[in-house]
């Protein structure tokens, strides 16, 4: 199916961005959300989607993985309009715990292990005994804390080409947080890219490659890092404190 | 892909299940023995709990079968659900079958049960197992005899029959309580999701009920005004009815599966 969707656009896969974004909009009831969102992100890059609480950020982060339906505009993962095929090229973390309780930390592994063709197990076991985690503990009796290095590492242990990371730094202690922007950053190849949200900016802006701000349902910034901040003269947080200012 | 999610909902409703199952099977034992011994007390409670276990089975595998579609599918779990990568035709009928295998389990656990205090009111254990050896050797006698077995095969292909009709029926009210819950996901149910799925149940009831009633009339309608099919005697004519009402069933599971499809694809939106 990959294959004849490359040949209908005359090209190799690994020439097209691994998402592209245009014009999208989402309204939910008579509430707009977004409003005409463009974007695209090459391959290899890490990219920042920032913006204050409630600006659109996880809708998104929903609307690529196809747990939403946009109302206007196009969404394009290497090509592919989301649906059944593209699931298989997404690696989202949401930011709630999806993990089965009833489920031993064995269980999810051969859950990812079935449905997921490009989980790497072996990567996902060493990553679980870095952290002393037991694959026969039970996640009901895990902590939230645990809970959320567990999914980032499955999440992180796919061969994906996007991964889609909904604020996978909030709430957590500052140990955990290093930890987290580790794993991201061993995990991350060239061929794929990864679309982190946050709020807490000054945390992570030394991973990213890009940045996109999202105010109000429009993106208001989009560039490379590096010529961000030569243009405004600040770091990624000073404008971003800047730019949403209250 | 069925197959697998299947695996992962049969084995997450297990964990209730499976218990459930022992515990009866074991008072059951207990309620036999206390029966055999002539043990009143042992009776009397060994029933007692048995009933209770009844109920909490009944009441158990409604909620269980619930809250395992409204958690996997529409609540926090359903971030890793609604991203696999399978069809939404998949998710749900994954769910509807490990209900319905699980509601299936339950029956033949309680088939069994009842056997088990079967034998212990009989005063000689051994008679149970007689009893049982003659029913299967006059069921083998009665399909091994030629002039019979036309018959037979009759009988045989009626209980398949009616045993489609119970699944179908049972999964009627399955995809109702589904259709209710997805629901939750348009507005207004939105609100508040599982107030909502609630009403949703009972508004979704109104036309089901109607269009059930209507659809069986004309089918009772239909047996008599033709005159073949009143000429009809025996098993053509319990086919024709089994088959007619399953038909029905088969048809509103189909109206119902609908807009739970729809609804998964089109309008999800989790919390």
């Amino acid at each position: 199916m990959n294959q004849n969707t490359e040949l209908m656009q005359g090209g190799s896969i690994m020439e097209l961005p691994v998402l592209e974004i245009k014009n999208v909009h989402k309204k939910y009831l008579s509430h707009s959300v977004l409003e005409g969102v463009s974007f695209s992100i090459p391959r290899g890059k890490i990219v920042g989607l920032l913006g204050p609480n409630g600006c659109g950020k996880t809708t998104i982060l929903k609307l690529i993985s196809g747990l939403l339906q946009l109302d206007e505009g196009e969404i394009r993962i290497n090509g592919i309009c989301p649906g059944q095929q593209t699931k298989s090229m997404i690696s989202y973390l949401p930011e709630r715990s999806y993990l089965n309780d009833w489920m031993k930390i064995s269980d999810i592994l051969n859950l990812f292990s079935d449905f997921y063709t490009d989980f790497d197990r072996e990567r996902a076991e060493q990553m679980l005994t870095d952290l002393k985690i037991s694959k026969e503990e039970k996640l009901k009796t895990m902590s939230k804390g645990t809970k959320e290095k567990i999914q980032l590492i499955l999440v992180m242990s796919r061969r994906a080409s996007l991964y889609l990371l909904d604020e996978p730094i909030g709430g957590v202690d500052p140990a955990t947080r290093e930890y987290i922007l580790h794993t991201i950053l061993k995990n991350f190849d060239e061929n794929s890219s990864i679309l982190i949200t946050t709020h807490l900016i000054q945390d992570v802006e030394t991973i990213f490659d890009q940045v996109l701000f999202l105010n109000q349902g429009k993106i208001v910034i989009d560039g490379e890092v590096d010529e961000i901040r030569e243009k405004y003269g600040k770091s990624i947080d000073g404008l971003f404190r800047e730019v949403f200012r209250c | 892909m069925l197959r697998k999610m299947l695996k992962y909902d049969i084995q997450a409703m297990s964990k209730t299940f499976i218990p459930f199952f022992i515990a009866i099977l074991v008072i059951s034992v207990f309620s036999a023995l206390s029966m055999h011994l002539e043990w009143l007390i042992g009776i009397f409670g060994g029933a007692t709990i048995l009933f209770g276990l009844g109920i909490a089975l009944f009441v158990t595998s409604l909620v269980l079968i619930i809250t395992q579609f409204y958690k996997n599918v529409l609540g926090d779990q359903g971030y890793l659900t609604n991203t696999l990568p399978v069809s939404v035709d998949t998710i749900i009928l994954s769910k509807l079958f490990s209900a319905i295998f699980w509601l299936i389990s339950s029956g033949i656990v309680a088939i069994l049960a009842f056997l088990i205090i079967l034998m212990g009111s009989m005063d000689n254990v051994g008679d149970f197992f007689t009893s049982v050896a003659v029913v299967f050797q006059s069921a083998f006698d009665f399909i091994s005899t030629p002039e019979y077995f036309k018959d037979a095969l009759l009988i045989i292909l009626l209980l398949v029959l009616l045993f489609i009709f119970a699944v179908l029926l049972i999964a009627n009210e399955i995809l109702h309580f589904y259709c209710a819950m997805s629901c939750s996901q348009i507005y207004p149910f939105t609100k508040n999701r599982i107030a909502g799925s609630f009403i949703a149940y009972l508004l979704i009831n109104i036309p089901l009920s109607i269009l059930t009633a209507v659809l069986f009339s004309a089918v009772g309608f239909t047996g008599t005004s033709f005159e073949w099919i009143q000429n009809l005697s025996g098993y053509p004519m319990m086919f024709i009815a089994i088959l007619s009402v399953s038909l029905v069933i088969l048809f509103l599971n189909i109206l119902l599966y609908v807009p739970i499809r729809y609804i998964l694809k089109n309008k999800l939106n989790l919390e």
